[in-house]
């Protein structure tokens, strides 16, 4: 497989980046993408080393892998390009349709893309199934409530009385103390929200909105990754002849895999193939 | 025997030359259009029925571009796809939209009778009451049968939409006109261009629109110019190149132009002024169509000029006319429900097997030659029937790999986390923990320590004391109160004050119903009871289009081999979504059934 890479246009040929001038994401160095505002040594040396592990990347989603903070992706996506590069796959007979999909047998299956994008959604049915057993148990521990009540109460009497001069004399008749300790256990079992709960009710509610995010991101993940297996067979089988449509096939696809990206953290790039960004 | 064989390959091809000759002499259309290879294919209504397409609601019009589907619904949102999958594409309420107080005020004209109203309180007196209801309760209602494509005036409505080559795909809907310029993935505001009602494409490429405001002109779909015409004030049904001339289906009969700039209004004789709804070109004779009128359907073989009626058959409100590249075929689709004839338009047989009403709007003929509708019961696509059509068991059954049977993949899709809660049972189990009781442990010890003296006497009294407490309470409903220094309190109760508004899913609730989860769970029922019936329907829908596309390999290993690989991967896709319905458990399933091992 050889790929010629063809430079985008708009984005110049100058070799000494201008200040502020985009850079390209697979050609500049560690020290060029550290210099954008908001990436820094760390994370430039981060996309150098990821970039190298994988013999190039197909776009900023790729980068998601490394968890980095959507300010910095946001910055790598206003300050760099890729570039787009025409294959020239040598013309290869294939005798059934078997054949042609099992050139794409490297690349990650659609069950594996499919839960990528269920774990970096958090929408797995196991974690909603474990919201639901959680809400569902939780009414088996009892409320507990431990009381202690301390009462100190003192009292003094004092009879007033006159002295042999007339005034008037204070003595000390009765006094009274208490000192009360008040130790309270108190255990609450719920057993009728162990059958029905207005918290159950909440998470099975909070549920309906996790599996309605769960198909959406399934069934749009399912599509891309459908779609960028279709222009991968054309690209195949039926390459464009010329130039202009052969780069459009290839933005398309690398526009496809950011897409497929995005919904699973760049994990789909991560399992691609080395070679092929 | 090689003489005999020799004699016999002589007389089977004089035989085929005899027939192709008499073929040829008996056929009216030009030679050198037909190509006579093999036996044409049966007609649509020889053995074909329709089948749901994954869309349910009203649509506008479904067309084909860059090898996928394109449908505008009666609501205006734009789905690109096909059975395997349908993704939004331009939806309802895009900001950029100018106005978008037009799709309030859309109205659907219904004839309604009393038995269609769920309500019998809203049901006029009269069955035969001419009413109006908005389209979100048309269809809460199930109206549907009754839908007539025209806004509140009586007006037909300027929506519908249009491929044309290159990838362009052109909206018309109640927020204006929107083009795609990349087989409908996306879509961009058309702010030059009125509501449309129909757009031709013309060589050069020139295209031309019969919009609202008059007819436009443009020779890359992006940029119309208006050009002033006598078509101006008429509402044009259709447009169609017939021939060298392209003509326009109007209110006021055809109207004829070479280039889409000059137009003339033509006077067939008997049919002068009268309004024609659709056109269908006859791709084997130049000049030649058929043409559909209030009442029928008629035929032209001059661009027009003259009309003839063929057919003593009346065809009522023919909205959409297509001719598939079979000599002498022609489908009619509208208000009375989907036609086909199959000697050009002399005797029309229904095509309606599988339909669930006539309502229809739009035939589309896509390339690999299948037949798709379009109309008030959503999307749907002519199958062949093979013997007696099942897709719920026999057709599984018959298949070669080991399929689950459709009720098993659509209880997966209930049994998911998060859907598997019957909303009965949640109201079943609110009644019950009613009677279920709360249980409150209580143990309390109290040390008492007092000192009294009384100094006259000379006396003190020391008092040390130890009381312990234990108490066992049931308490059903609702437990608030007190009990002497030990509260009792409900935690429900205090949640919320009399005044305050809490929200549990889509609706409100005010304080006046703390303690009450009654309201909550209802509402959260609702909402179940409708994610179960649409994951219950996408299951459906998505195996019987699996069903047919396994179906199908036999009949694409004729085709070149990027098709087979594209019809593979449309098999993959509905697996994966099959899988994502049912959390895998179909191809476990289909793996089982290979290699007889349990899932």
């Amino acid at each position: 497989m050889r790929l010629l890479p063809l430079l985008l246009a708009f984005f110049g040929w100058s070799a000494v980046a201008l200040a502020g001038a985009p850079v390209s994401l697979n050609r500049a160095s560690k020290a060029d993408l550290a210099a954008i505002d908001g990436v820094g040594d760390a994370t430039a040396g981060q996309v150098v080393a990821l970039r190298a592990s994988r013999g190039g990347l197909g776009s900023v989603e790729a980068l998601r892998v490394l968890n980095l903070p959507e300010a910095t992706l946001d910055a790598l996506r206003a300050n760099t390009y890729v570039e787009a590069a025409v294959r020239k796959d040598p013309a290869r007979a294939y005798a059934n349709a078997g054949e042609v999909l099992a050139e794409f047998s490297a690349e990650p299956d659609v069950r594996a893309v499919q839960a990528m994008a269920m774990d970096y959604a958090k929408a797995n049915p196991e974690r909603v199934a474990g919201w639901l057993s959680t809400a569902r148990t939780a009414f088996l521990l009892p409320r507990l409530d431990l009381k202690y009540q301390k009462n100190f109460d003192y009292s003094e009497d004092f009879r007033y009385e006159p002295d042999d001069a007339g005034d008037l004399t204070r003595t000390p008749y009765s006094e009274d103390g208490s000192n009360d300790d008040l130790y309270e256990v108190k255990l609450q079992w719920r057993l009728d929200k162990l059958v029905m709960s207005s918290e159950l009710i909440r998470v099975i509610n909070e549920a309906q909105d996790i599996v309605k995010l769960r198909d959406k991101v399934l069934d749009e993940v399912t599509r891309l990754y459908f779609d960028r297996r279709r222009l991968q067979v054309d690209l195949l089988l039926n390459p464009p002849a010329d130039l202009k449509g052969q780069l459009e096939s290839e933005l398309r696809l690398l526009e496809l895999t950011a897409g497929i990206d995005a919904l699973t953290g760049g994990a789909f790039s991560a399992g691609l193939p080395a070679t092929r960004p | 025997m090689p003489a005999v064989r020799w004699l016999c390959s002589w007389m089977v091809c004089v035989v085929a030359l005899c027939a192709a000759g008499a073929a040829r002499a008996q056929d009216p259309l030009p030679g050198e259009a037909i190509e006579l290879v093999g036996a044409p294919p049966p007609p649509y209504a020889a053995g074909h029925r329709w089948l749901r397409a994954g869309v349910s609601e009203p649509v506008y019009g479904v067309v084909e571009s860059d090898r996928a589907l394109v449908v505008l619904k009666a609501d205006g949102t734009v789905l690109r796809g096909g059975p395997a999958g349908w993704r939004v594409a331009l939806p309802l309420d895009v900001e950029a939209g100018p106005d978008l107080s037009d799709e309030e005020s859309l109205l659907l004209e219904v004839e309604a009778s009393v038995e269609d109203f769920s309500d019998p309180v809203d049901a006029p007196d009269d069955p035969d009451t001419i009413v109006d209801v908005d389209v979100a309760d048309a269809l809460e209602a199930g109206l549907l049968d009754a839908v007539e494509w025209v806004g509140a005036d009586g007006a037909p409505l300027a929506r519908g939409i249009w491929s044309l080559p290159g990838g362009l795909v052109i909206v018309s809907r109640s927020d204006g006109v929107w083009s795609s310029s990349d087989g409908g993935r996306s879509f961009t505001p058309q702010p030059l261009l009125p509501a449309v009602h129909a757009i031709a494409a013309l060589p050069g490429p020139t295209y031309i629109a019969a919009t609202v405001e008059g007819v436009r002109h443009s020779s890359d779909g992006r940029f119309w110019l208006q050009v002033e015409s006598p078509l101006d004030g008429h509402v044009i049904y259709d447009l169609a190149k017939v021939g060298d001339a392209v003509l326009a289906a109007t209110d006021a009969g055809l109207f004829r132009s070479d280039d889409g700039l000059r137009w003339e209004p033509l006077e067939p004789e008997g049919y002068e002024g009268q309004p024609v709804f659709a056109l269908a070109p006859d791709p084997f004779w130049p000049g030649g169509a058929w043409v559909a009128l209030a009442e029928r359907v008629v035929r032209t073989d001059d661009g027009g000029l003259t009309l003839r009626a063929d057919s003593r058959v009346p065809l009522y409100g023919v909205r959409s006319l297509r001719a598939p590249t079979l000599p002498g075929r022609v489908l009619a689709a509208g208000d009375d429900g989907v036609w086909e004839s199959a000697d050009g338009g002399v005797t029309w047989k229904p095509l309606s097997d599988g339909l669930p009403g006539p309502k229809q709007r739009q035939i589309l003929l896509r390339e690999d030659g299948s037949a798709w509708l379009a109309g008030a019961y959503g999307v749907w696509r002519a199958e062949r029937v093979v013997g007696p059509v099942s897709f719920d068991g026999a057709a599984a059954a018959a298949a070669p790999e080991s399929l689950p049977p459709l009720g098993v993949v659509v209880d997966a899709s209930l049994r998911r986390a998060g859907v598997s809660y019957d909303p009965l049972l949640i109201q079943r189990r609110l009644v019950r923990s009613l009677y279920t009781p709360r249980v409150d442990v209580r143990a309390q010890l109290q040390r008492e320590r007092q000192r009294l003296s009384n100094f006259p006497a000379i006396l003190t009294t020391d008092t040390d004391r130890e009381v312990v407490a234990y108490e066992l309470r049931l308490c059903f409903g609702r437990c608030g109160g007190t009990d002497g220094q030990v509260s009792f309190d409900d935690p429900d109760a205090a949640s919320f004050g009399e005044g305050d508004i809490f929200v549990v899913g889509d609706e409100a609730f005010s304080g006046a119903d703390q303690g009450n989860i009654a309201a909550s769970a209802a509402n959260v029922s609702e909402r179940l009871a409708a994610q179960r019936k649409a994951a219950a329907d996408a299951v459906s829908d998505l195996y019987v289009t699996r069903i047919r596309l396994v179906d199908e390999r036999a009949g694409v290993r004729d085709l070149p081999l990027r098709d087979q690989v594209l019809h593979e991967i449309d098999i993959l896709e509905a697996t994966a979504r099959l899988d994502a319905w049912s959390d895998g458990l179909f191809s476990r399933t289909l793996l089982a059934g290979s290699t007889g091992k349990e899932p």
